[in-house]
């Protein structure tokens, strides 16, 4: 769906304007019907990555292509959605008014618009707001708009640059939800985050870039593979001497508590089972038990994440 | 034709974005206004009917050209330059649509929106003339239509601005460059004058340079009919058609250029 | 997709090369102006019109006019003049106080629209400190100035009367710019000079007791006074000019001088009334001394010495106001110097005055 050669593309900086080349010779491919994380830290070259795949600027060398069409073709733009990181709109604009805008754009028929952005606005759950002006919309809701705006063609590829960031973690939610469901629609999803932990929860496919060039690339399930799998035990309810000692006697740990909630991570399986049994003889509630590769995020941030310069927010 | 639906879907959001724009309101606002304030003017020169309407002509024409200059300078300038600022243009950009047609939409939606203001000026204009006991003659429409003309070349050289400048300087350059264009037909005939009067490699240099710029920059006389018209001058139609292709020929350059501009920039 | 990327480069160039052939047409087509001239508002609206800014509204219009001017100078015909004269009009209603701009009206109407009558008009607008430039401002006496020189100019080749008519108007122009503000100290003397050229002695001691009488009924109350003073030596002036003309007829047909001052007064009696009696045109020195009574009426004691008519102390106070102003200009050359008769320009001294030059100053007595 999306092959990227030897790309190489920068941008301008700073007061001089210097030319900062990012992105030296990046390539990978994304297979149709993956969802495809994009990962690297701020400043890697992710959004400029995208800016070309999506046509708004040229590469300065190499090649990409978007479902075997060059990268910046109309046939190309036609097959693709993307929604931008941190989203802006027209702010007078209502989010109807903003669909029909961006269906008329990608030509979408005009019998058809309206129904599309009907449609949309009921999935992305903004149909109520769906005639006032985007000026008053929160965090969430724009992000949701900008999935919106992006599927309004009905394109083949989804391409979303920094989705959840920002967002509260119902938002987060919500969105990756939505974003797992284009898969079932038969889309292919390329995105871009700094969080493993959220390329995690949707991905079977990555994409990781460090240093100006592609680190790893293939099925998500492979780059976890590396690390070790914890297991994020989540209980709720009062915790007592009692029962902490129990907890830190079957993890290891002991729990880390914020007010009624409590997290105690395990390193296998048996050691959650532990937990658990623990936990119900004293009295608490489990409320979540998730496999948290968190040793993986390590590894991401060990391998890949060394401190470097902030890039100044333009990346 | 597949690319004609994208730049008008952009031209109609301009025009939308730019008739909600308060500076215009305001302007529109002021130019009927004078309009208005000329029928006094008129009064107080004299009772001789002829010379009152002359000034209400005289007055409402200059008041349309002068506010709609600076309402077209005003907006255009912003035009592409806002959207860059509040990355509005990526996703736009991300669609079937070519820079130089996003340009070409904003163009159209201003041209659009000038189009409806200018109107609206000269419906009041035309109402006060006829109240003031006028009969809108041929002349006075062809310098009504010919002066959105001059606003339409306006409009192209503050988009260009919009690409290539920030906005305030980008209107400082608009302006200028629309005060030229009503003198570089002076600073010609001064060139030519010079080059009668004196001999010299540097004064004919000089001459055809003047003559370049009386040329190159956009010749914003071509379109003022408007002395003809308040005056009761008859206007050479073929000059109407002329100034008319002039300002074709002139918006497309000023677009070709403003997409050569912007294309260069990474965004 | 190459052609499309290379289209605006082209679109802009083609269209750049079109402009010369468009302009060129549109200029060949370019209808006749209706200039700034012609739809100029009324005079009464201008100032209103130009919200604030009437003096640099008048100095666009003038450049309008010079180029106009530049442009149409060969060839002008009636109706540019009427352009000229309406933009002058807008041009002096925006900046009235614009001196330099009735005087270039002005010079335009009389060297090349050949109206000296509008010239004048101009001027004469621009003179009235009411309505034109005001009184003390320092170009105010160039007005004047331009006034003389179009009757100067306008007397070469008139006939004879006329042209003295004309010397002395001029001349009584340019004594009206004397004392102005920025006027030039020479400029009295040229004027005098002017304003008595080619009349007789008698006309031009009547046109200076005529300027007297002026400035003695108008003007400032201390002006006035020295005015009152002036104005009786002028008319003694007069009269001892009407009275030596009569002693020199007398001393052409009897062969000899009347013996003294009541032997002319005899003859002037019996002139009168053979006058009275013959009808016909009075010869002027009588006609002068029928005005101003022919005794002595200012007491300023005539005599008659070797035939010449004096009256020694009128005739002292001209000749002390003369040296006077040439002893002050002698001691701004030469400080601390005290000049001779003969350095302030007195060859011989008329027997009845002595002349006492010292540091002070100059003296002039009857003897």
């Amino acid at each position: 769906m999306i092959r990227v050669e030897e790309l190489r593309a920068g941008y301008r900086a700073g007061f001089r304007r210097a030319w900062r080349e990012v992105l030296q010779g990046v390539s990978f491919h994304v297979p149709r019907g993956a969802i495809a994380g994009y990962l690297g830290v701020n400043g890697a070259g992710k959004t400029t990555t995208i800016k070309v795949l999506v046509g708004v600027n040229a590469p300065t060398g190499g090649r990409a292509s978007i479902a075997g069409h060059p990268v910046g073709t109309p046939a190309a733009q036609r097959a693709l959605g993307y929604a931008q990181e941190a989203p802006f709109f027209y702010e007078g604009l209502t989010a109807r008014e903003l669909l029909g805008f961006y269906a008329r754009l990608s030509g979408v028929p005009r019998p058809e618009r309206a129904p599309r952005a009907e449609a949309l606005l009921e999935e992305v759950q903004l149909s109520d707001a769906g005639d006032r002006p985007v000026r008053g919309f929160s965090k969430g809701m724009r992000q949701r708009l900008a999935l919106a705006q992006a599927l309004v063609h009905d394109p083949e590829l989804l391409v979303l640059d920094e989705p959840l960031d920002g967002l509260d973690s119902m938002g987060r939610l919500h969105l990756r939800e939505l974003i797992a469901r284009q898969r079932d629609r038969g889309r292919t999803v390329f995105f871009s985050s700094h969080v493993l932990s959220d390329v995690e929860a949707v991905c079977d496919h990555l994409v990781v870039l460090d240093g100006a060039k592609v680190a790893y690339e293939g099925p998500t399930a492979g780059f976890m593979a590396q690390g070790d799998l914890t297991i994020e035990v989540r209980l709720a309810g009062a915790l007592t001497a009692d029962a902490t000692a129990a907890l830190a006697a079957a993890a290891g740990d002991p729990p880390a508590t914020s007010g009624e909630v409590h997290v105690v991570r395990c390193a296998t399986q048996a050691q959650a089972d532990a937990v658990v049994d623990a936990a119900r003889a004293a009295g608490l509630q489990v409320v979540a038990l998730t496999p948290a590769r968190h040793s993986l995020e390590e590894r991401f941030l060990e391998a890949f994440g060394r401190p470097r310069q902030a890039a100044g927010g333009a990346a | 034709m597949s690319w004609l639906g994208p730049v008008l879907a952009v031209a109609g959001l301009a025009f939308r974005e730019s008739a909600r724009n308060r500076v215009l309101h305001a302007l529109v606002g002021a130019t009927l206004l004078m309009t208005g304030a000329s029928v006094v003017f008129g009064w107080v020169s004299g009772d001789e009917q002829a010379r009152q309407l002359k000034i209400v002509a005289d007055l409402s024409l200059s008041a349309i050209a002068l506010l709609g200059t600076i309402a077209s300078i005003f907006l255009g300038t912003n035009l592409v330059y806002q959207e860059v600022e509040r990355r509005t243009v990526y996703t736009v950009l991300a669609r079937p649509i070519d820079r130089g047609g996003f340009i070409v939409g904003k163009y159209l939606g201003l041209a659009g929106v000038m189009a409806v203001a200018v109107a609206a000026m000269s419906a009041g204009f035309l109402l006060v003339y006829g109240l003031a006991g006028g009969r809108p003659s041929v002349g006075l429409l062809v310098a009504l239509a010919l002066t959105y003309v001059e606003l339409a070349v306006v409009i192209g050289v503050a988009v260009f601005f919009s690409v290539a400048a920030h906005p305030i300087e980008g209107a400082v350059f608009a302006f200028v460059v629309a005060l030229a264009g009503h003198v570089t037909a002076d600073l010609q005939r001064l060139g030519a004058d010079l080059a009668r009067d004196a001999s010299g490699v540097g004064v004919v240099v000089l001459e055809k340079v003047l003559y370049g710029a009386y040329v190159l920059l956009p010749n914003l006389e071509n379109f003022n009919v408007r002395p003809h018209a308040a005056h009761g001058v008859a206007i050479d139609p073929a000059h109407a058609g002329l100034a008319l292709v002039y300002a074709v020929v002139y918006v497309a350059i000023l677009l070709g250029l403003a997409t050569v501009v912007f294309r260069r920039k990474v965004l | 997709m190459g052609l499309a990327r290379r289209a605006p480069v082209v679109v802009a160039l083609a269209g750049a090369a079109l402009l010369f052939p468009l302009q060129a047409r549109l200029d060949a087509r370019r209808t006749p102006p209706p200039d700034v001239l012609e739809v100029l508002p009324p005079r009464a609206i201008l100032p209103v019109l130009t919200f604030g800014h009437a003096q640099t509204a008048s100095n666009l219009l003038e450049i309008r006019a010079t180029n106009f001017l530049m442009r149409w100078l060969e060839g002008m015909d009636r109706l540019r003049h009427e352009h000229i004269s309406r933009l002058y009009d807008a041009i002096l209603t925006l900046d009235p106080r614009d001196a330099g701009a009735y005087r270039r009206a002005s010079t335009y109407f009389f060297s090349v629209a050949d109206r000296s009558d509008l010239a004048r008009e101009y001027l004469e607008r621009g003179v009235d400190p009411a309505r034109g430039v005001p009184a003390d401002h320092p170009e105010r006496w160039t007005l004047f100035v331009e006034l003389a020189s179009i009757e100067l100019m306008g007397g070469l080749g008139a006939p004879e009367a006329e042209r003295l008519e004309r010397v002395r108007r001029g001349g009584e122009l340019l004594m009206r710019a004397v004392g102005l503000p920025g006027a030039p100290p020479e400029l009295e003397t040229f004027a005098q000079r002017l304003a008595t050229r080619g009349l007789s002695p008698l006309e031009a001691l009547r046109y200076d007791e005529q300027r007297w009488l002026e400035a003695a009924k108008h003007g400032e109350p201390a002006m006035r006074a020295q005015a009152e003073r002036r104005l009786i030596e002028a008319r003694a002036a007069l009269i001892a000019q009407a009275l030596q003309l009569i002693a020199d007829d007398v001393a052409r047909q009897a062969g000899a001088p009347p013996a003294d001052l009541d032997a002319l007064w005899r003859f002037v009696d019996a002139a009168m009334r053979n006058q009275e009696r013959n009808g016909g045109p009075v010869p002027a020195p009588l006609a002068v001394l029928r005005e101003h009574g022919v005794e002595d009426p200012l007491g300023v004691g005539f005599r008659l010495e070797e035939g010449r008519v004096v009256a020694p102390g009128v005739d002292a106070r001209r000749l002390q106001r003369l040296l006077e102003e040439r002893f002050l200009r002698w001691r701004q050359a030469r400080p601390g110097e005290v000049p001779t008769a003969e350095h302030l320009g007195l060859e011989r001294a008329a027997p009845h005055l002595e002349v006492l030059i010292d540091e002070a100053g100059v003296r002039v007595v009857p003897r």
